[in-house]
Formats: structure tokens, sequence, C-alpha cells
């Protein structure tokens, strides 16, 4: 009895510091903020993907949100209703993938006349928490799937710094 | 001490009298210490309110102190309610009371201060560990500590706490007589006359917080703003890119251009004496003698609820959601200031909407409709960038760098020109007429926010006062040169309703 009494002090410790050390994530995955980590071989992109991002905004909200805005799309005139567009932060050791949502962008065939624009689905919309990556430098890729076939990586030349919570871009080579 | 029973009918009944009557005492003692162990909650949650309320005893209003501290006594009366459910002791319960709502109320400054050594830490694991502390302290005094070193706790910390209250109220006690005094003043009574005809004609008089004028944005942004001017030039209106009014103080300055006169200025402000000067304004009092309707589009709730003589009114916001009150100002330093990132989110699109009701005053009436908008923007907090798009959180008060000031002002100018554009397509024969209380404030917020020196005050302060100035009079010529914002107004209604309401001096 005794020996129980005196294990259910440490035990407790242990509960409490095991919950104390997963918070972050249980608080991620609670509020949908999870971000899976991702196996992409960045080299192997068959289709040019014309891309840029449109602005990168910051909110002081818990989580540190960052939203970001732009187009993406690979020269095609299909309709593609399952496009898929995702942010990819790549860093030495750990790649991220952050699904993004598409919209049309009725703009861009006439902003980029050269270029066969998708009629449809070439903007993209999301947000992400840079608290659910681990510390580190990443680059960012932006990953385009107009359909089963057609789908490329394209390097933005971006790269952030990440530590706790803090989204730092480390270089400038905006398009 | 509780005498044990005389058990006669059996042990279980026994156990269960003797409950009922440890259970008694307890009840009895509420009164008693509802005079030392509520004192001590109270003073805790008080001092806190007080110590703003004294540091800010010019701008906060005291019905604003009392609302706040009785939200947040509500707050510690619960935490109260449910410590007691599970300690059974009053004293007890108000102790833990008393640590919950020191820590709750200061939760912000205590996470910014751990944050910086443990950079590592978010507020879920601060809030994790406040619960669990309270959790703990409540089982500790529970069960290790006495029901009177409790009540010795408490009255201490009524006495420290009364004690830096006293303090804090005596150290006020000077400015609260000096306002008290000042509150004797008379404002006068800004005169207002009737036109012999009728006008027939809609007045958009609209004041843009913080929009500086020309000189102010040289100097400080520097940035040259004299496309805008040219654009409102073309247009049709009369500008005057270096008018100044006299203070850089919106609470001053806007109670003044409504009542077209120098009722108040910095000597003898008070909070009671705006309110007196917005109660009835002077113009509207003027536009509702001439037979106008008043529509009021009133960012922040600057003017009072109140406000009489006005026929319509738009406010994007509640109390809760103001950019700065005194009740946001505590809930930012409290465990509640997430909240208040949340909505703060939502600034762009009220500035949005301001701008939109602002567009849709145009054919409320055919005739007669004074509309008057106070928008405060580009006033901090910065949202937003010159395309429209927002910005950094991080940037919303950012002083040290004018192009985030610059952003904004140029987005709200693009919306001006939008909405004048839109007044004058559908109603030409209007008078339009955009202000702003002060211009860009950097050398003050510089000095105030980060120390740093001003070396001529003087010389800064002519260039804050610098202000947007133009007026749209049916098209026509008028000459507004260099005069303040009430002269122009002054200038503006002698001319649209012929009547002859007395100028100020020039703005120096």
């Amino acid at each position: 009895m005794e020996y129980r009494k005196k294990m259910l002090c440490p035990l407790f410790f242990c509960l409490w510091l095991t919950i104390f050390l997963l918070l972050t994530p249980i608080m991620l995955l609670v509020s949908g903020r999870s971000i899976p980590k991702a196996y992409f071989d960045i080299a192997n992109g068959p289709f040019d993907v014309h891309y840029s991002i449109d602005s990168i905004t910051f909110n002081d909200n818990l989580f540190r949100d960052v939203e970001i805005t732009g187009w993406s799309f690979i020269e095609n005139d299909a309709i593609n209703e399952d496009k898929e567009v995702l942010l990819l932060f790549v860093s030495d050791k750990d790649t991220y993938q952050v699904r993004l949502d598409v919209f049309d962008r009725g703009d861009l065939p006439s902003a980029l006349p050269n270029l066969t624009v998708p009629r449809h689905n070439s903007g993209f919309l999301g947000s992400f928490s840079p608290i659910a990556l681990k510390n580190g430098v990443y680059r960012l890729y932006i990953y385009n799937k107009e359909s089963q076939q057609l789908y490329g990586i394209a390097d933005t030349n971006r790269s952030f710094f990440i530590q706790n919570g803090k989204f730092i871009e480390v270089s400038d080579n905006k398009q | 001490m509780i005498k044990r029973p005389i058990c006669s009918i059996n042990l279980a009944e026994c156990e269960k009298n003797m409950e009922t009557q440890k259970a008694i005492p307890r009840l009895k003692n509420i009164p008693k210490v509802l005079s030392t162990d509520l004192l001590s909650l109270v003073a805790i949650v008080v001092y806190p309110c007080l110590y703003l309320y004294f540091k800010n005893i010019n701008l906060v209003l005291f019905k604003d102190l009392v609302f706040t501290t009785l939200m947040f006594l509500l707050n510690g009366i619960v935490i109260f309610g449910i410590a007691y459910i599970f300690l059974g002791n009053v004293s007890k319960a108000f102790l833990i009371a008393d640590i919950s709502m020191l820590i709750l109320l200061t939760f912000n400054i205590l996470e910014n201060l751990i944050i910086k050594i443990m950079p590592f830490i978010y507020f879920w694991h601060l809030v994790f560990v406040f619960l669990s502390t309270i959790a703990l302290l409540g089982l500790l005094i529970k069960r290790k500590t006495s029901n009177e070193v409790i009540v010795k706790i408490n009255k201490v910390t009524a006495v420290v706490f009364g004690g830096l209250i006293l303090f804090n109220a005596i150290l006020t006690l000077p400015s609260i007589i000096k306002n008290a005094s000042k509150e004797k003043i008379s404002l006068g009574d800004p005169q207002t006359q009737k036109s012999a005809s009728d006008k027939n004609v809609n007045v958009y008089y609209f004041i843009f917080d913080e929009y500086s004028g020309l000189d102010a944005l040289e100097r400080y942004a520097e940035y040259d703003n004299a496309p805008f001017y040219n654009t409102l030039e073309s247009l049709g209106f009369n500008v005057s890119p270096h008018s100044r009014n006299y203070s850089p103080s919106t609470n001053v300055e806007i109670p003044n251009l409504l009542n077209m006169s120098r009722i108040l200025n910095e000597s003898n402000y008070t909070n009671t004496a705006k309110g007196q000067a917005l109660k009835y304004p002077a113009l509207f009092r003027l536009f509702k003698e001439n037979g106008y309707d008043i529509n009021l589009i009133d960012d922040q709730g600057f003017l009072p609820k109140d406000v009489e003589g006005v026929d319509f009114v738009y406010s994007p916001k509640n109390n809760l959601t103001k950019v700065e009150t005194f009740q946001t100002v505590m809930l930012k330093q409290s465990l509640y200031y997430p909240l208040l990132s949340e909505v703060d989110e939502n600034r762009l699109a009220e500035i949005n909407a301001l701008f939109e009701e602002a567009e849709n005053s145009v054919g409320k009436k055919k005739s007669n409709l004074l509309t008057f908008g106070y928008i405060m923007a580009p006033h901090l907090p910065w949202v937003v960038d010159e395309n429209g798009n927002p910005i950094d959180a991080s940037k919303r008060s950012d002083w040290k760098t004018p192009a985030v000031y610059l952003g904004q002002l140029k987005y709200v100018s693009n919306k001006i020109i939008e909405l004048v554009k839109e007044i004058i397509e559908e109603d030409p024969n209007s008078v339009i007429i955009l202000q702003s209380d002060h211009g860009l404030r950097l050398p003050i917020h510089l000095k105030k926010w980060y120390g740093e020196e001003i070396k001529d005050e003087e010389l800064e302060l002519f260039y804050q006062r610098n202000i947007l100035n133009a007026v749209y009079l049916k098209g026509e010529p008028i000459d507004i040169n260099g005069l303040s914002g009430i002269n122009t107004l002054v200038i503006t209604f002698n001319t649209l309703l012929e009547i002859n309401l007395p100028f100020e001096e020039p703005s120096e």
C-alpha cells in the first residue's frame, strides 16, 4: 500500500509531463492544423509548372497561421475537376505538404496570352501553422497535379527559416 | 471544536449527523468571511483595473472602469463557485479564486516573460501549467492547510492589494482634483444660424484619422502625395495640402471640428468635456435647424451612443471589438487575449465596410442629408498594403517603418477617390468635405513608444498637425488654401447656407 502511494506521485508527474510535451501536436490535431510529412521526389516533375505567389500573410493568432495565395497550372485546355496543388516545405531532413484550395482565376488567360491556361482551378489559397513544422530552413516547392498524367513540381527559389512558430523568409526571389 | 454527538442509533446515521453539524458553521461563517475573504478577491481584481485607470484618467470613462471591473469580478466569483464545489470551504475557495484571478489578469504579461526565456512554450502550455498549478494548490490547501492560515493569507492579500490601490489613488489624487476643476470650465455654446433659403443639396463630410497632409508625408515618409491632390482637383475639388489643425489629438480635434470652434484644447480637455461637446455638436444642430437629416457613419463608436439629432447611424463595431478601449486593453493583458487577436483580423473588412457604407449614403435621400463619417484610417492598426493585400500582423503598429503606414494611406487614398467619384457621378450638386484630424504623428510615437529624442518639438508638432483638407462645393471654386479644418468648414457652410458663422484664429 505504501509502495503504491509512493509510486503515485512520480506516475502522475510522468503523465503530466507526457501531456505537456504532447500538447502542441494535440492542439494542432484538434484544430485541424496538423501537417503531414510527405515523401516526394523533388526532382521528379515531368511537366513545367507555371506559378506565382501573390501574397504570404502572417496572422497574429495562437497558431501564427500563414496564409498564402497565388496561381499555378500546367498548360492544358482540359477541365480538371480533381486538380491538386500542394505546398512542399523541404529541409535536409523532412518534407511537409500543405494542401491548398483551388479556385477559378478568370483573369489569367488574358494576362498570359502566350500560354494555354486551364479555364478552371488555376488559383490557389490556403493557410498553415508553422508551429506544425520542425525548426529548420525549408525550401518551398509547389506541386501541381492537373490530372493523373499531368503533374509537376516547381522550385520557387524561396526559403524560409522556421523556429518555434516564427516563419521568416531567408531568400527573396519573388517572381 | 465540534462536539461529537451521542451515537444511540447506528454508526452511519451518527456520521451523517456529524457532517451536517460540520457544514452548519461553514454556512454561518459566510457573512463573516465576506468582509475579509471577498475583500481579498475584490482587491485583486480591482487593483490592475484601477492601476490602468489611474494611469489614463484623462482618457478612460469611469463607467468603462466599472464595467470592466465587474466583468472580471464576475469571472472571479465563477472561479470561486467552482473552487467551493471541490473544496467545500469558503475561505479556501476564495484563496484559489484570488490566485487564479491574479494569474488570469496578468496572463499575457507573464506569457511574454516566460517566452523570452523558453521560446518553445506556447499559450496552451501555460494554460495547462496554470490549471495544473491551481488544481495542485487546491489539493494542498484542502488537505494540508488549516482554515485559520487561509483566512490570514486572505486578510494579508486584502491589506496588500488594498494598500496598493490606496497608494495609487493618492498618487493620482492631484490629477483627479485637476480634472474635477477642469470640468467646471464652460464649453460655451457654439453658434448656429438658419439659412434664409432652402439649399436642397446633400453634404458629405468625412474625417480620415491620421491622414497626413502633403508636407508631413514628405517629411516623415518621404512620399509625394501630389498625384492624389491632382486627382481630387481634376474631379472639381478645392484642395489645401498645407492646412494644419490646432492639436495632434483626435479627442480634441474632432469635437472641435464638429462644433466648428475651438471649445476644447489640451489644457481643458477631459473625457466629460469631450462627451459634452459631442452630445449634440453644433454641426448637427446647424444642419438640423436648416431642415437636414443626419446620417452618421461612426467607426469605433467615437461619438456617444446617445448623440442627439442623428437620423441614420452605422457603426461597424460593438464595444468589445473596438481597436482600443479600456476593456480591450485589460483583456489583452489577460488570459482572454486570443479572443481579441482573432477580432483584430477583421479590421480590413471593417475599413472596407465603412467605405461601402459611405458609398451607400448616396441616394439615401435626394437632398438635405448631412452625412458625417469618421473613419479611423489610415490610423493604426495598419492592416493593408496599397494593393489591398493584408499585411503581417507584426506590422500593425510598426512606427519605425513609415512605409507600413504609407501602404495603408495609399490604400485609403484609392478608396477615397473611388468614393468621391461615385458621389460626384450620382450627386454632382453636392458638397463633399474630406479632412483629417491630424497628420502622421511619427515623432510623438517614436518618443512615446521607443524613447527617441525629438530635437525640436515645436517644429515637429507643426508638421504633425498637417492635415488632409479638400472641399468639393458643387464643382465650384472656393478658397480654402492654408485654412484650418474648422475655418474650412466655416467658409464652406457660410458659402453654402449663406450664413455668417465666425472664424477661428488661423492655426500657427
